[in-house]
């Protein structure tokens, strides 16, 4: 569970900021109450299902870390207090399993950092939806790749081959050489509501029924809008 | 048929995995079917993949340099492992009747008990297996595991071919957790464990049939009731399929697909030829 790498942002996850990002959950999530563990959980399942990364979910993350910090403050007084394994094993375990949850999210945004740096640091859209930790190690992680790409191949290159971005520097006039998520994939998603019908392109030729709960394969492109009202969820 | 000839000559990597998972799938190894060799990569037509993917499991690989052009493991790294869907599947509530006294727990994820002897109460499954490891407790379980529903579930099953009988979306891990970790508390446990097993694979079974359903003009599967472990199981192969039949669907995004950003589709004569294949 612990190379050093993401425990160690982890560690300093502990102040990150409110900024500007929106936490489109705690907007929907007036009519029900789900606890931020269920929350967090759904936000882990689609995260690693999608195959872009979603927006950052600063306060929900906020507040577990919160309670995970009480939690671990509560087992350590008890601990002392009474001498209870059982209880105590229990608890352990609760946290544990919470800390599982909140790492794999991370860890699963960090991969995908990691798959499309460049991409990322290119469109803005994208950018907006990382933390501020993540964005800086985004930075450090694509000039490290860079230093790289330049130190054991490209600098044996060609002058007009020695770009990172370009295929060459005569053909190509934009950066043809990021690779992209691929966003034309197919997710096994599950409706939260009943949206009824609904279109999988702009034409409205196609289009299917999504009734409450039931699970579907469709392609990512049409329905990330959805997701991103958490109308449905991945899985 | 233009889709089935250009996805004929498509580079697809194969991979056996059907002697690791087989008593997963209960299915005879491909290497005696085809002269594949397990655990070892081989290009195959999509012809020859589709006549396989109806008798052994699959792993079905893009080739190295073929038209997607993604490495592999981006797909494998987003999926679920075995074990991270038997911890979603350990959040599911069970009944437990406690043999001991114990205030209430105030966890992360919620609040359970108190616990007094013999007084039945629902916990996360995980708390339940915990204090069941410890003899602290009985699990009960649960309605849907009883003999009686199981055979009736079972039928209904096999007497519809086109549709899956609603069960928990985690029965195949709540049923295996509950026969390792509480045999002596189930009733009928060997019935039970035969019938989830003839359930798992009557439904297994019609998830395999539902592969040639598949095709250039699928662009929704709908696939209700379907388990968790089912979706794991399918996953790999559906949406890679689903992925080549999109690509080569629409010749226009073959070249350019690649380079393409968030632009809408640009689609061509999709009108008559897309037909929802309802499941």
């Amino acid at each position: 569970m612990d190379d050093a790498g993401t425990s160690e942002r982890q560690d300093g996850s502990g102040t990150y900021g409110v900024g500007g990002l929106v936490d489109s959950l705690d907007e929907l999530g007036t009519d029900e109450v789900a606890s931020d563990v269920v929350l967090l959980r759904r936000v882990w399942q689609n995260e690693k299902c999608a195959p872009e990364i979603l927006p950052y979910e600063a306060s929900l993350v906020e507040r577990v870390r919160e309670q995970i910090q009480l939690m671990e403050e509560n087992i350590e007084a008890f601990a002392t207090e009474i001498k209870d394994d059982l209880m105590l094993s229990l608890y352990r375990m609760d946290v544990n399993r919470t800390l599982f949850l909140l790492r794999s999210y991370l860890r699963a945004r960090l991969s995908k950092i990691e798959r499309h740096p460049i991409h990322i640091i290119d469109n803005q859209e994208l950018w907006d939806r990382l933390s501020e930790y993540e964005q800086e190690y985004t930075n450090k992680y694509c000039e490290v790749l860079a230093k790289h790409f330049e130190q054991t191949v490209l600098i044996r290159l060609p002058e007009q081959y020695g770009s990172m971005l370009k295929q060459t520097s005569l053909a190509s006039e934009e950066n043809d050489m990021i690779t992209q998520p691929h966003l034309n994939t197919f997710v096994f998603c599950r409706s939260r509501g009943a949206i009824g019908s609904f279109q999988l392109d702009d034409k409205g030729d196609e289009s299917v029924d999504l009734m409450t709960n039931d699970l579907y394969i469709l392609r990512y492109k049409p329905i990330r809008k959805l997701l991103e009202t958490d109308q449905i969820e991945l899985i | 048929m233009f889709i089935h000839s250009a996805l004929g000559s498509t580079e697809i990597a194969l991979l056996d995995k059907s002697t690791s998972r087989d008593r997963l799938w209960n299915r005879t190894p491909l290497s005696s079917l085809s002269g594949i060799t397990e655990q070892r990569a081989e290009l195959c037509t999509w012809d020859r993949l589709l006549i396989l993917g109806r008798t052994a499991e699959l792993i079905v690989q893009p080739a190295r340099n073929s038209m997607a052009g993604r490495a592999s493991t981006e797909l494998e790294s987003s999926l679920f492992s075995g074990a991270e869907v038997e911890f979603l599947a350990e959040d599911d509530m069970v009944v437990i009747v406690p043999s001991l006294r114990m205030d209430t727990l105030h966890l992360i994820c919620g609040d359970f008990g108190p616990f007094m002897p013999q007084v039945p109460t629902s916990v996360p499954l995980w708390l339940g297996i915990a204090m069941k490891k410890r003899g602290k407790c009985r699990l009960r379980a649960p309605e849907w595991m009883s003999v009686e529903n199981l055979t009736q579930v079972l039928e209904l099953e096999r007497e519809s071919p086109q549709e899956f009988q609603p069960l928990p979306f985690h029965y195949v891990e709540v049923s295996r957790l509950l026969l390792d970790n509480a045999r002596d508390d189930l009733i009928d446990v060997y019935m039970v464990q035969t019938l989830i097993e003839d359930i798992r694979n009557v439904r297994f079974h019609k998830v395999q049939s539902g592969l040639q359903n598949l095709s250039g003009k699928t662009h929704a599967v709908k696939l209700k009731n379907l388990a968790a472990m089912e979706v794991s199981l399918i996953r790999p192969f559906f949406v890679r399929a689903l992925e080549k039949f999109y690509l080569h669907d629409d010749e226009e995004l073959v070249q350019p697909s690649q380079t393409e950003t968030d632009t809408p589709l640009a689609s061509v004569d999709r009108l008559s030829r897309r037909v929802l294949r309802p499941r």
